[in-house]
């Protein structure tokens, strides 16, 4: 392969894939589809952050609020996502109270945590390997929409449950956590992968 | 380096390695040294194989959609849904922002994004219409991470298990439809991936 001068670098088009080689300053547009990969001015690292904070901000109310109200027998209860997993533990579905604990709590958590360290890494004192920050990006990329179970659960749950006796509302929480799923993915779709490669 | 250099190169998706593309042999794959994800494989008949798939999808999508997917009976009121009226009475309980999340990410989406597969590959096929594909690709690469069928089916079996104990579930054909949506969806955007089809664009578009 012919050697790649040192102000230049490849990088894949996020949405082809297609190969681009690009000056570290200037804009770049795909030369496949056309699609910008990144801006001379970038203003990705501000929006990412952006999204990222608006993300953590919802999934506060999140959690604090009920997802789920049921009313059974005149009886009005109201569930947090912790609840729900509570809940399921004790009635024994243990694999699906750990894949609802995975997909609400721990993965939202994780995504935040791995976006924040891509965004920030120059700041810490380490020197994370090119693979290793691109593994990272791509498992953040992978596991975010999956923390959209609990919210289609809700979603089906009430839509399901509306007889006289018995019935599930969805909570605030619900809403909230959707918001707070969307921004995160949207984070991870803005980001710059510039980034990686320093 | 040239247009042409840098169409032989190929970059690992997950690690970011980058490789410069060999000829592989039918059935073979290449696989990174590094991380040891595929980078790419050699596909028989893509086309035909996602002509074929993706109008199967659009077939099994359209039965889900409108048949009830699920019976649930509590001490003998019975209640029938489809996906449909899933959403019907999210929005009727004031929850828009989610009965939106769930029409975007479980109907339009997806069945877009087939209908897309289907409309693409059968213009790469047939080598007409080059500037429509490559609009087509675009805008197929910019939908798929919003589509969530797979999510929707995992979220799906969870709330059934919390029903279990309080209501009697009935199971219908539209679910096994979808069912078989998600597999064929799984395979097509996951096996088959995009990155081809815009390979066998540049190829025709060189032309």
């Amino acid at each position: 392969m012919k050697k790649l001068p040192k102000d230049k670098l490849l990088i894949p088009c996020h949405s082809c894939q297609a190969v681009n080689e690009a000056d570290k300053e200037e804009a770049v547009y795909c030369r496949r589809c056309g699609c910008k990969i990144y801006d001379k001015k970038s203003k990705h690292f501000q929006l990412s952050l952006a999204f990222l904070i608006t993300a953590i901000i919802f999934y506060i109310p999140a959690n604090i609020f009920p997802i789920l109200k049921t009313y059974s027998m005149g009886k009005e209860e109201e569930n947090t996502i912790m609840g729900g997993v509570v809940y399921l533990w004790e009635h024994e579905s243990y694999p699906i109270a750990v894949i609802v604990f995975l997909a609400s709590i721990v993965i939202p958590i994780i995504k935040f945590i791995m976006i924040f360290f891509l965004l920030f890494w120059k700041k810490f004192n380490t020197k994370p390997s090119l693979a290793f920050k691109s593994k990272m990006y791509h498992l953040a990329e992978f596991i975010g929409p999956w923390s959209m179970i609990d919210v289609f659960v809700v979603a089906i749950l009430s839509a399901l449950i509306h007889f006289n006796i018995a019935s599930i509302k969805p909570g605030f929480a619900a809403t909230s956590f959707a918001l707070s799923v969307i921004f995160t993915m949207l984070s991870a779709l803005t980001y710059d992968k510039r980034l990686l490669e320093e | 380096m040239s247009e042409n250099d840098l169409n032989g190169l190929d970059i690992c998706e997950r690690c970011h390695t980058v490789y410069e593309k060999r000829p592989l042999k039918k059935g073979e794959k290449a696989v990174c040294r590094v991380c040891g994800s595929v980078l790419y494989r050699q596909h028989k008949n893509l086309l035909s194989k996602i002509i074929a798939l993706s109008s199967a999808n659009i077939i099994f999508f359209t039965i889900f959609l409108l048949f009830p997917i699920v019976s649930v009976d509590i001490n003998g009121s019975v209640n029938a849904m489809s996906v449909l009226d899933i959403i019907i009475e999210l929005f009727r309980n004031g929850f828009w922002l989610v009965a939106a999340l769930v029409t975007l990410s479980v109907i339009l989406f997806p069945l877009t994004v087939h209908t897309l597969y289907l409309l693409t590959a059968l213009s790469l096929k047939t080598e007409t219409a080059k500037k429509v594909s490559k609009y087509l690709l675009k805008t197929l690469s910019h939908l798929l991470p919003w589509s969530m069928s797979d999510i929707f089916l995992i979220s799906f079996f969870v709330a059934m298990v919390k029903l279990i104990g309080y209501a009697r579930i009935h199971f219908t054909a539209a679910l096994l439809s979808f069912a078989a949506f998600v597999a064929i969806d799984t395979y097509l955007t996951k096996y088959l991936k995009i990155k081809y089809l815009w390979e066998i664009y540049e190829k025709i578009a060189e032309r």
